[in-house]
């Protein structure tokens, strides 16, 4: 569980390139690069690649070609209308493009949990109630689907628990979190983004 | 010494001679030659012109799709055995309806010069009819946009 470093995703000319980070659920990277639309309100922090060799390397640039539906700013890509647009890589100071990749963003319509145990055993069965004994911690990470389809991207987050039964502490990664249990009783956790929410329940046992 | 300078004349005159037996100076190019780079998101298609067989690789349309971007380099090519990039390219759209940006294509220098492709992106739905222009042709065709 946890973001990793994908393969470089190759451009569509062959000269240039980006590279995500892995999420739990493989969206990012099932196939080594931005192979799920990004979603609408969510931003994708990318690494631009270069593949012309024999070069000195250049600053490289990111642009969209359709800002109504994908914004490039630095190395991060926003999406902020459903739709397709191409991500062009530049070279800094020159209009010309070096390599460009198709990216389509999604509205989510829902929030999927991936729920680890301190040692790293997933659970994959996320209905079943999770029980705890205090001072015991999960990690929780949340992202967001189009009915089944994964969606990519950062999003604006929060947490919220029903109760002091657990105790939600950011971990740095906006979309991970780490539940600890506290005193007996019943929490439910709940995560909402991108005006959707998704919970779980954790008993925690005396 | 009069002798010595004569001699260099005569060899200057048949080195000159001999570089213009052997290697003349390539023709003008007469054609265009259009070819797609990148396969693109469905929708997306450079269409060969199917009768024309002394130049079956110049394209007459081209589809995209609303977001999508289409790459198309262009070579030139003079009788049967000179290519070369297209030089002094000038490609214009005559509607709105599609944007045009600068491809660089590297040669086998690695210069980041050279810059005789192009990329066509989507905007709106419509047709236009595209111009490509170099310093001795032009070529147009048709760009289909769909939503």
């Amino acid at each position: 569980m946890g973001a990793s470093a994908c393969g470089a995703d190759a451009g569509e000319l062959g000269q240039g390139g980006v590279s995500t980070e892995c999420d739990s659920f493989g969206g990012d990277c099932t196939l080594g690069g931005i192979n799920h639309p990004i979603a609408v309100g969510a931003t994708l922090p990318v690494t631009v690649d270069s593949a012309v060799f024999g070069a000195s390397a250049p600053e490289l640039t990111l642009a969209s070609g359709r800002e109504s539906v994908l914004t490039a700013e630095g190395q991060n890509i926003t999406a902020h209308s459903e739709g397709l647009a191409p991500i062009f890589i530049g070279v800094a100071g020159g209009e010309a493009v070096l390599d460009f990749i198709h990216v389509r963003a999604a509205r989510a319509d829902n929030l999927k949990f991936a729920i680890a145990l301190a040692d790293g055993t997933d659970l994959k069965e996320q209905s079943t109630l999770i029980q705890l004994v205090p001072n015991e911690y999960i990690w929780a990470e949340v992202a967001p689907f189009k009915g089944i389809a994964p969606l990519v991207g950062r999003m604006p987050l929060q947490w919220s628990s029903s109760s002091a039964a657990v105790t939600i502490l950011k971990t740095g990664a906006s979309n991970r979190v780490r539940v600890i249990a506290r005193s007996a009783g019943t929490a439910t956790v709940t995560a909402s983004a991108l005006g959707i929410s998704a919970t779980f329940e954790i008993e925690v046992l005396p | 010494m009069k002798s010595k300078t004569s001699l260099f004349v005569l060899l200057g005159l048949g080195v000159a001679a001999t570089t213009t037996a052997c290697d003349p100076e390539p023709p003008p190019p007469d054609r265009l030659y259009l070819r797609q780079l990148n396969k693109g998101p469905a929708g997306t298609t450079l269409t060969f012109v199917q009768d024309a067989a002394s130049r079956p690789e110049i394209a007459d349309s081209a589809s995209l799709v609303v977001g999508s971007a289409l790459a198309i380099d262009c070579d030139e090519y003079a009788q049967q055995d000179y290519r070369s990039q297209c030089t002094a390219m000038v490609v214009k759209a005559d509607q709105p309806i599609v944007q045009v940006r600068q491809v660089y294509r590297p040669t086998s220098d690695a210069s980041l010069a050279a810059t005789s492709a192009f990329a066509l992106v989507g905007v709106t739905a419509g047709t236009t009819i595209v111009h490509v222009t170099t310093a001795y042709n032009s070529y147009d065709f048709t760009v289909h946009v769909r939503p």
